[in-house]
């Protein structure tokens, strides 16, 4: 959360570590890590055409809410 | 530069000659280039110490700035003003000026890494709220060009409430010119103005300073914001404060529930102070056309994770054979030079207490410190060198996964690999972990891994007991010795799965890495990083090793009993009338070394070895094993050394007279104590047992508690005499 993971923040998917796990994000232009379970916690949803290569993603760029700060803080 | 002719004159007396005018906090996120820009600013004038009571290292620099003097003080990095760790509590500590013998700042210089602006606006803005002056130095600003970032430095002072921005490149000083002039005169400056991003919070806190400003709990603004949104109790147990007067609480508590509501606290701040830093970067930040470099095209495909396996896979490897393999040619040299050493000196003076207390005391002892030296040196210039080009990160990421799997998480890779070597310095390095559980399970995983004080013992066994012969195309001995390090790691791997099972049970904390960008490492950090992990090891380890080297070196040496060498004195002058030339001298050697066996047999080590054999007889071993191992559990690598004066094979024992006299070895009744069962029941106990005193001293300081040690220690003792009984009993009665 504070490494900016907040509503608003556009995201986009760079890869998955070896055997799938954790995932590496961009947020603005910083490269971040998270586990798949802890991932699956925000709600994401796509922007723009941009976006559209990184449709292999398992959740797409933007947006994050709600209950998954309980887990985040 | 004064035109005055300078002499140089030491530190200590610049100390006292000119004081500083102000202290200034150099404070950033973690990877931001802070260390670099510390290291360039103060040059080689700084020291290091730990702040009182906790392992963090507080780094403090004296920079001359023109005609003025500032002192800089290296705050470990954060990303916020909230701690989640030991490290960041104490920068946020002394931002507060709560962290004893440590000033309160007069000032604060905030490093921003150009490349995540976004990222550490984050701290920046917290800074401001602090309300002293400030200057941001803008880092990696080459980097940030080269990826077509654009940062429009005008703009984000404006941004900043006038705080000065200053794009330096750490690396090869560009830009520091500017920056040293500023710092020079900033702790006189005007505190810039406090950016308005959550005027609600800001609210808040006015309605509170009467009751907890200067006039009430004495607390300055930012502090109160801080209770604010961390509540009143967590943040007075982070710092420490007595608990606020009931009215006041209330009035928290209440503010709270308006600002708040019923989500997270931290996730409300979260979202206004981002909302505002994208608000900024839109008018500051443009991103042109990337300038296009090879290495970034080769970086990408480095990380995709089949090519990133394989560097891992090399990488370690070239580690191992660096400390394995190179180190030991200096392991030798020092090896010889101590024996060297310790014979000159034990040959000049007169035979006795003293000569012996200096040669085999103090010469052995400080010679079993400095023999770590070059392996300990290699190890860390590789942990630093991963650290500073930011592959740490990216090691953690490609292996958490596997390392899940058995209870740990990324992070403890390089911990663990460290223990190959030592477990002190990668018990040390466990502090990149930050959740608690992870970190303890790794720090009682490292000391099963096969450390370099076991070799002497294993390459001893196996050279004297296990047959040299080929199996398929492996030789049998090799092939022994491998298992032994499986067998090490099995141990430690089962000790993890146990523990997460027990006591460190709990779901897995959120895995939230930044991944830093590969950066060229530059070099005077590196050296002095180095320098200092080698005198913190020297001072944690050494001491340990060294005080465990002349205690045992005394439990060996007394009490001398007088008869032992009247008969020895007798013995050679009977050898002196019969033989001459080289058979005497051969006598005589003879002689000293039985003599010396028997004098260890009546030694306060001997008696404990005879005394303690009862409880060691099941698992085969006669009194002389049980006293090397007794004489082995403060520092394993004594071992060989008091086999070697026990079974009476001199001061030089080599390897293959030790093994020959202890194949021979028998009880009192014939039978050989060296069998195969006994043997392997040896080795195993060396494998899981904790017998090294400066192991454990850093887990309880690293753990700041005495449990884990003793948890460790009686556990790993308890495994490793259980195996060897089985293994022993089973393959006796086979």
């Amino acid at each position: 959360m504070v490494l900016g993971l907040v509503e608003g923040a556009e995201v986009t998917f760079v890869r998955a570590s070896l055997g799938g796990d954790p995932l590496e994000f961009r947020v603005f232009g910083a490269a971040i890590s998270l586990r798949r379970e802890h991932a699956r916690c925000f709600r994401v949803s796509p922007v723009g055409a941009s976006s559209a290569r990184d449709s292999s993603a398992p959740r797409d760029s933007v947006a994050s809410e709600a209950r998954s700060y309980q887990d985040l803080s | 530069m004064s035109s005055r002719p300078e002499i140089a004159v030491p530190l200590r007396n610049v100390a006292i000659t000119r004081r500083a005018s102000a202290t200034i906090a150099v404070v950033g996120n973690p990877n931001s280039g802070k260390s670099s820009l510390f290291n360039r600013l103060t040059g080689m004038n700084q020291h290091t110490a730990n702040y009182p009571g906790v392992t963090v290292e507080r780094r403090v620099g004296r920079a001359r700035l023109g005609a003025a003097v500032v002192d800089l003080i290296d705050l470990p990095g954060t990303y916020s003003l909230s701690a989640n760790s030991m490290d960041e509590q104490i920068a946020i500590g002394v931002l507060f000026g709560r962290v004893l013998g440590t000033p309160r700042p007069d000032a604060i210089l905030a490093v921003v890494d150009a490349t995540r602006l976004y990222q550490s606006l984050y701290l920046v803005q917290q800074l401001l709220d602090l309300g002293r002056p400030l200057a941001v130095a803008l880092t990696m600003s080459d980097a940030a060009q080269a990826e077509g970032l654009k940062i429009d430095v005008e703009r984000l002072s404006h941004h900043l409430g006038g705080a000065a921005v200053f794009p330096v490149v750490a690396t090869t000083g560009r830009g520091f010119e500017p920056l040293r002039a500023a710092l020079a005169g900033l702790a006189q400056a005007a505190a810039p103005r406090v950016p308005a991003v959550w005027p609600e919070l800001e609210h808040a806190v006015r309605e509170l300073e009467p009751d907890l400003g200067a006039k009430g709990a004495r607390l300055q603004r930012a502090e109160i914001e801080r209770l604010l949104v961390e509540g009143a109790d967590e943040f007075r147990a982070g710092a420490n404060l007595p608990p606020l007067p009931a009215e006041a609480r209330a009035n928290v508590d209440a503010l709270r529930a308006g600002l708040f509501g019923a989500e997270p606290a931290l996730a409300v701040e979260a979202r206004h102070r981002y909302e505002w830093i994208r608000f900024v970067l839109r008018d500051v930040q443009t991103t042109g056309s990337v300038v296009r470099r090879r290495s970034a095209a080769l970086i990408h495909w480095i990380n995709q994770p089949w090519p990133a396996t394989v560097l891992f896979v090399l990488s370690m490897a070239i580690v191992f054979q660096a400390v394995f393999a190179w180190a030991t040619v200096f392991m030798d040299w020092i090896d010889a030079g101590v024996s060297g050493i310790g014979a000159a000196v034990a040959a000049s003076l007169p035979e006795g207490a003293v000569a012996s207390f200096l040669a085999d005391g103090v010469i052995a002892g400080v010679g079993s410190v400095i023999i770590f030296l070059p392996q300990i040196l290699i190890l860390f210039l590789f942990i630093i060198l991963m650290e500073d080009t930011g592959y740490l990160a990216r090691a953690a990421f490609l292996v958490d996964r596997a390392m899940r799997s058995i209870g740990l998480s990324g992070q403890s890779v390089i911990p663990l690999l460290s223990s190959f070597a030592c477990a002190v310095p990668a018990i040390m390095a466990t502090r990149v972990i930050p959740d608690r559980r992870d970190r303890i399970a790794t720090i009682l995983a490292s000391p099963f891994m096969t450390c370099s004080a076991r070799l002497p013992v294993y390459a001893l066994l196996i050279a004297a007991f296990v047959p040299a012969q080929s199996v398929f195309i492996f030789n049998l001995q090799g092939l022994v010795l491998f298992g032994l390090y499986v067998l090490g790691i099995v141990g430690g791997v089962a000790t993890t799965f146990l523990l997460r099972r027990s006591v460190l049970r709990g779901k897995n904390p959120p895995f939230i890495l930044a991944l830093p960008e590969f950066r060229l490492p530059n070099v005077r950090t590196v050296i002095m990083k180095l320098l200092d992990r080698v005198r913190i090891f020297l001072r944690r380890a050494g001491t340990v090793i060294f005080a465990v080297a002349v205690v045992v070196w005394a439990l060996a040496y007394f009490p001398r009993s007088d008869a032992l060498e009247q008969q020895r004195l007798a013995a050679v002058d009977a050898a002196a009338s019969t033989l001459t030339g080289p058979a005497l001298d051969e006598r005589i050697a003879e002689i000293d070394n039985e003599a010396a066996a028997a004098h260890l047999e009546q030694s306060w080590l001997g008696r404990a070895g005879q005394m303690v054999a009862p409880v060691f007889a099941p698992l085969g071993w006669d009194w002389r094993i049980s006293a090397a191992v007794i004489a082995g559990f403060p520092a394993r690598e004594v071992v060989v050394a008091v086999l070697g004066t026990i079974y009476a094979v001199g001061d030089d024992a080599n390897e293959q007279s030790l093994a020959a006299r202890l194949s021979s070895a028998t009880w009192p009744d014939g039978r050989l104590v060296f069998t195969l069962p006994m043997v392997l029941g040896l080795l195993v106990f060396y494998a899981w047992c904790l017998q090294c005193a400066a192991t454990l001293a850093v887990i309880r300081r690293e753990t700041n508690s005495w449990r884990w040690p003793v948890f460790a220690w009686g556990y790993m003792t308890v495994l490793g005499y259980t195996a060897a009984l089985l293994i022993y009993q089973v393959g006796s009665s086979a």
